[in-house]
């Protein structure tokens, strides 16, 4: 048994701790690791623990008991100082104390520890309070003194840790995730008026360096190098001392080195309260004497009523007991932090019973009123009198209707090419796309090679059955259809119903709608049977996405779900440019004028009509700029009863503006619009789904706030799920991800190739939402033809100049790229995007001069631009209109000025003009006007214009998206169009119009896969990153002027 | 998790010592089960006096989700009902 230190103090206390001096830490028992990642798992095995040696404890409480003696002599009689350690072990820091000069608290992860501690220190008489709980449950306030030796690099991750300078993006959400150390100081700080803190001495370092972000830090004194070599551990620390307030303006922070007998002992001018003005709290989260849970009166009334609000079930009580005893049955525990790594729970979910009083739940049961029935049971033998409200039960039957309809699949039709199996087949011949493993998962499994013929037979439940190498083997169709092209069997490509939709599902209501449609009029406007039809539709249910193709009247469609709905008020968003473009549509209508209004200004809301149309610009923006909070959405807010959002697809980003105004909104029913209803990945569907079907309902299942709606959370909510999670792991590809990104999917950084998993859960996620219409299905083609563009890349090659430029900005990017994957603060989608905009202006406009960049090109006319002009010389001179696309106004402008040299007419329109201006210039001049060049932003041009004069697209820049692409293109296909299209897209040999292009492909392939029935072509294809690709480019380079890679650019600089 | 508690059952009041904490938690006692002999066999408490997932040593068991429900171990079911049933 070792003894103690001379006690530092004036008023030697007895060794109160003198049952404790056995023990030694769990630190000084583990073997030493001989890696680091045996220094991790050792790291988790002695949890940290390191117990502060008696001579170094005896020194800081020589230096805070100054500060000590202060506070106290100051306050007389009865003070106490309380003291803390978060990190307490058997309280090496705390030995010295008196139960009549100090109070103790601390908290340790190791019960045995804590547990002895507790029963020496209240045995000794001392005012105390010990738990076994980590820092990370703790948010203690009102210290004196904070004596802290915490674990050093533990990786805490928990939803209660407190945000501040130690806290980062963890699984749980922002501020989730510290280090150890890191975080006990900035608790302690935030504690204790004054803190002493042995820390690793790189930390120390790392607050030294940066003095200004600490102005608490007076000191840090380097402790020499045995301190806690009894213990096993060769570290190097350095103790901290805090003062409660920071330090005066200039002062510096005393650095000193301790010598081995630790004589130097100053006195640093601290200070600390008492009791007499602190109240001291450990505050442990999760429990406990928070003050009563149920404050309602026991008054022996045994009524309980269950109703609810919203999707809600709430209960009333009348006494406080009947209370506890019904709400402990219902939600029967709380929830523990997950025993499954990386797994977490949604915000809100706190009890393992908490999905009985959601309805929602309840209806995902195969009988939702006996899953009522059995919470009722519960509740009665709580010993409740219950009382079911009948409206409630009004309600649910209301809802099962209800959500017979939104579970039907919409009707779609689609494309079945002539070498994919579809729906009922007999016997068909197979040929092998790839040479593949037939059973991948069997070791010996037969092989079949690329272009072998294989016969199949139905099964008759939608699989096929085949044999090979005297086995049999089963496939499901869209695996079939994967690895094989069907060779025989199958009729030619040919248009096919895969769900035959409501109307046949629903005939008296659909007739009871039809006969509505028909009474106001809209099969007038509505005249095509296929517009009419889905009217009727999609008006079955309170929302869905109307995933009708460019050019199918989507603008008729809108007035028409209003008119249909018999709201008093519907509203129309749209974005500001298409105003003018929607007004004129709603005036050919037969809608009278007193019936609908473009809300232009605050008076407009005053007296709404039955349609409203609004840009979405005016929608977010304020009323008046005083009162910013009060906004034109905020205005209309419980009001309308049919939204539709045009272009809906901006919802897939929640954060933004627009998607916010529309939530405020509340509208009863919304309707989304939007040809191209994926947005940029597939993923991004179910953040509109969630919008126009509801967040983690029944009928839509996957919660983008909430949790994934699964039946089981019925029984209990321990295995539950954000809905947000569901979607990644089921859909989504990606090789890596930061926990920002896996919050939202939408900021953070993330590695993701975009392929989509799960196909036939997907499409079956979006059956009953959206409702898809292609031009060239036959209920479309028969009224109209928009013909399909060929498409052309012509690829060039480089100026010697260029190249040079655009190699030195792609390998300054390549190096950041690589550099920042050893670091994840660096990778993040603003910055990343940022530095990749670089390389897209090197190589598409390197005349645009930025002053963040070093790089500067001061050439000419790139071969790309040279070529982009004398084509569109040449269209105009077979007499062609022609749309010629780019991301950057700058290069608009370059090949403005050399057509106006060749004085080729043209037009530009671009983010830089006002839209008044934009399109009287695109009408009156390209449209019906002489100019035969419009040049346009992708940004301006892409939604919602009818531009069907072009008949040549020319794509400068690619995007990133196949959306913008296609909706850029999809300007000329229009009904009107009479002529063949054709769209060129323009490559720089190896640049990253490469890069753009294959994304753009990839997302198409697996977006028409999952929207429109298409097979995926592209799943065994590889997904090349920007970084390899670039790589690739160079070593190609390389390859071609015989050098080594590093000396590519160099040579072409000379 | 194991937590040393001491039970001390006063007239409309519990107070509940936990190891290493001088300052005991009271909780006001909202009602009782009693067995046929009369022995306490429940108690509903009127705040949260346990961790999720805690258990206690000695005579008493706590569970309960939004207040405490302590209940003696090892002996008979109280009067007025046994546990509640699980929900299905």
């Amino acid at each position: 048994m070792t003894t103690a230190a001379p006690i530092p103090t004036s008023h030697p206390a007895p060794d109160w701790r003198q049952a404790l001096r056995g023990r030694t830490s769990l630190g000084s028992q583990a073997k030493r690791p001989g890696s680091l990642a045996g220094l991790h798992a050792a790291r988790l095995a002695h949890l940290g623990q390191f117990f502060t040696p008696d001579v170094l404890a005896a020194w800081i409480w020589r230096m805070v008991a100054p500060a000590v003696e202060r506070a106290l002599s100051g306050d007389g009689e009865g003070a106490r100082v309380p003291l803390i350690d978060t990190s307490c072990g058997t309280g090496a820091l705390l030995q010295f104390a008196d139960p009549g000069r100090h109070t103790l608290a601390g908290t340790d992860v190791h019960g045995p520890s804590v547990t002895a501690l507790g029963e020496a220190a209240r045995a000794a008489g001392f005012q105390c309070h010990f738990s076994t709980v980590g820092m990370e449950q703790i948010d203690p306030t009102g210290f004196g003194v904070a004596l802290i030796n915490p674990p050093f690099s533990l990786h805490l991750e928990a939803p209660t840790l407190v945000a501040g300078p130690a806290t980062h993006y963890g699984r749980f959400g922002p501020d989730t995730s510290a280090l150890s150390h890191a975080y006990a100081v900035q608790q302690a700080l935030t504690a204790a008026d004054l803190v002493a803190a042995i820390l690793p001495r790189s930390y120390t370092d790392t607050l030294l360096a940066d003095p200004g972000a600490w102005p608490r830090l007076v000191a840090a004194f380097h402790a020499p190098a045995w301190c806690f070599r009894e213990q096993g551990a060769e570290v190097r620390v350095s103790v901290l001392f805090f003062a409660k307030d920071p330090r005066a303006p200039g002062a510096a922070v005393r650095v000193e080195t301790l010598d081995d007998a630790l004589t130097l002992a100053p006195d640093l001018g601290l200070s600390c309260r008492t009791t007499h003005h602190l109240n001291s709290r450990l505050r442990e989260t999760g429990i406990v004497d928070e003050g009563p849970t149920i404050t309602r009166p026991v008054t022996g009334n045994p009524k309980v009523r269950l109703g609810h609000s919203g999707r809600k079930l709430t209960l009333g009580f009348a006494c406080g007991l009947m209370e506890a005893k019904v709400r402990n049955a219902v939600l029967r525990e709380r929830l523990t932090a997950p025993v499954i790594d990386g797994h977490r729970y949604p915000k809100g979910v706190k009890y393992t019973g908490q999905g009985a009083l959601d309805i929602e739940v309840h209806l995902t049961q195969e009988d939702p009123l006996a899953s009522i029935e059995a919470l009722c049971d519960v509740i009665r033998a709580a010993g409740a009198d219950l009382e079911v409200d009948p409206g409630l039960l009004r309600y649910l039957h209301k809802r099962t209707r209800r959500l017979r309809i939104e579970r039907t699949p919409f009707r779609h039709t689609v494309l079945v090419k002539a070498d994919m199996a579809h729906g009922p087949a007999g016997a068909l011949v197979g040929k092998a796309r790839t040479t593949h493993l037939v059973d991948p998962d069997t070791w010996g499994s037969p092989v079949i090679k690329a272009g072998a013929e294989v016969a199949f037979s139905a099964d008759g439940s939608g699989s096929y059955r085949y044999r090979v190498g005297g086995r049999d083997f089963g496939l499901a169709e869209e695996e079939l259809n994967r690895r094989f092209a069907v060779a025989t069997g199958q009729s030619e490509d040919h248009w096919e119903t895969v769900h035959p939709g409501r109307l046949m599902a629903f005939p008296e209501r659909a007739a009871e709608l039809r006969r509505r449609g028909h009474a106001l009029g809209l099969d007038g406007f509505l005249s095509w049977d296929y517009q009419f039809e889905d009217l009727l539709e999609l008006s079955m249910t309170r929302g869905a996405i109307a995933a009708w193709a460019v050019g199918l009247g989507k603008a008729r469609l809108a007035a028409g779900l209003i008119l249909l709905s018999g709201c008093t008020a519907g509203l129309i968003c749209t974005e500001a440019y298409l105003i003018d473009e929607l007004r004129s549509e709603l005036a050919r209508l037969p809608i009278p004028a007193t019936d609908w209004q473009v809300i232009q200004s605050p008076r407009d809301l005053d007296r709404l009509r039955r349609i409203n149309v609004i840009s979405y610009h005016r929608l977010r923006a304020p009323i008046h700029g005083a009162h910013q909070r009060r906004t034109y959405a905020s205005r209309l807010r419980h009001r309308i009863g049919c939204l539709v959002a045009d272009e809906g697809d901006l919802l897939r980003n929640k954060a933004t503006a627009q998607s916010a105004a529309l939530r405020m909104l509340a509208a009863k029913r919304r309707f989304a619009l939007s040809g191209t209803p994926l947005g940029n990945y597939p993923r991004d569907a179910f953040s509109v789904l969630a919008f126009t079907g509801g967040d983690a309902t029944a009928a839509q299942v996957y919660g983008m706030h909430r949790w994934y709606l699964d039946p089981a959370l019925r029984q209990s909510t321990r295995d539950c799920v954000p809905g947000i999670d569901r979607v990644r792991e089921q859909f989504v590809t990606l090789e890596w991800v930061t926990n920002q990104f896996r919050q939202d999917m939408t900021t953070g950084a993330k590695r993701e190739v975009p392929k989509l998993r799960n196909l036939s859960a997907y499409r079956a996620a979006l059956a009953h939402h959206v409702k898809r219409r292609v031009a060239q299905e036959p209920d479309v083609a028969r009224h109209f033809q928009i013909p399909v563009p060929e498409h052309r890349v012509t690829t060039l090659d480089w100026d010697p100049a260029h190249l040079a430029h655009y190699l030195r900005v792609a390998d300054d990017f390549r190096q950041w790229y690589l550099k920042g994957q050893a670091n994840s603060r660096e990778r993040n989608l603003i910055a990343l995007l940022a530095r990749i905009q670089a390389v897209q202006i090197a190589a598409a406009i390197p005349q645009r001069r930025s002053d963040k960049s070093p790089f500067v090109y001061d050439g000419g006319l790139t071969s790309k631009q040279r070529y982009v002009v004398d084509r569109l010389g040449a269209l105009v001179e077979d007499g062609h209109k022609v749309i010629a696309y780019a991301e950057w106004p700058e290069l608009l402008d370059v090949i403005g000025r050399e057509l106006d040299r060749r004085r080729v007419e043209h037009v530009t329109i671009h983010g830089g003009k006002p839209i008044a201006e934009r399109v009287r210039e695109l009408n009156t001049r390209f449209r019906a006007g002489p100019a035969p060049v419009l040049l346009a932003s992708l940004g301006v041009a892409q939604k919602g214009l009818n531009i069907p004069e072009a008949d040549r697209v020319l794509f400068l820049t690619r995007s990133w998206t196949a959306k913008t692409e296609d909706q850029a293109e999809g300007r000329v296909l229009r009904p009107q169009q009479t002529r063949a299209v054709t769209t060129e897209f323009v490559h720089l040999r190896g640049s990253i119009d490469d890069y753009q292009g294959q994304m753009v492909t990839h997302k198409r392939d697996a977006i028409n896969a999952g929207l429109d029935w298409g097979t995926p072509t592209l799943d065994e294809v590889e997904f090349l990153h920007l970084d390899t690709l670039l790589g690739r480019f160079v070593e190609d380079l390389a390859g071609l002027m015989g050098c080594r890679t590093h000396e590519v650019r160099d040579r072409l600089a000379a | 998790m194991m937590s040393d508690i001491e039970i001390v059952i006063g007239d409309g009041s519990v107070t509940i010592r936990r190891s290493g904490r001088s300052a005991p938690i009271v909780a006001q006692v909202l009602g009782l089960d009693r067995n046929p002999d009369g022995e306490l066999t429940r108690l509903w408490l009127d705040r949260l006096v346990h961790r999720p997932g805690e258990e206690w040593t000695g005579d008493w068991s706590v569970r309960g989700a939004v207040s405490s429900i302590i209940e003696r171990v090892g002996i008979g079911a109280g009067e007025a009902f046994a546990h509640p049933p699980e929900s299905p």
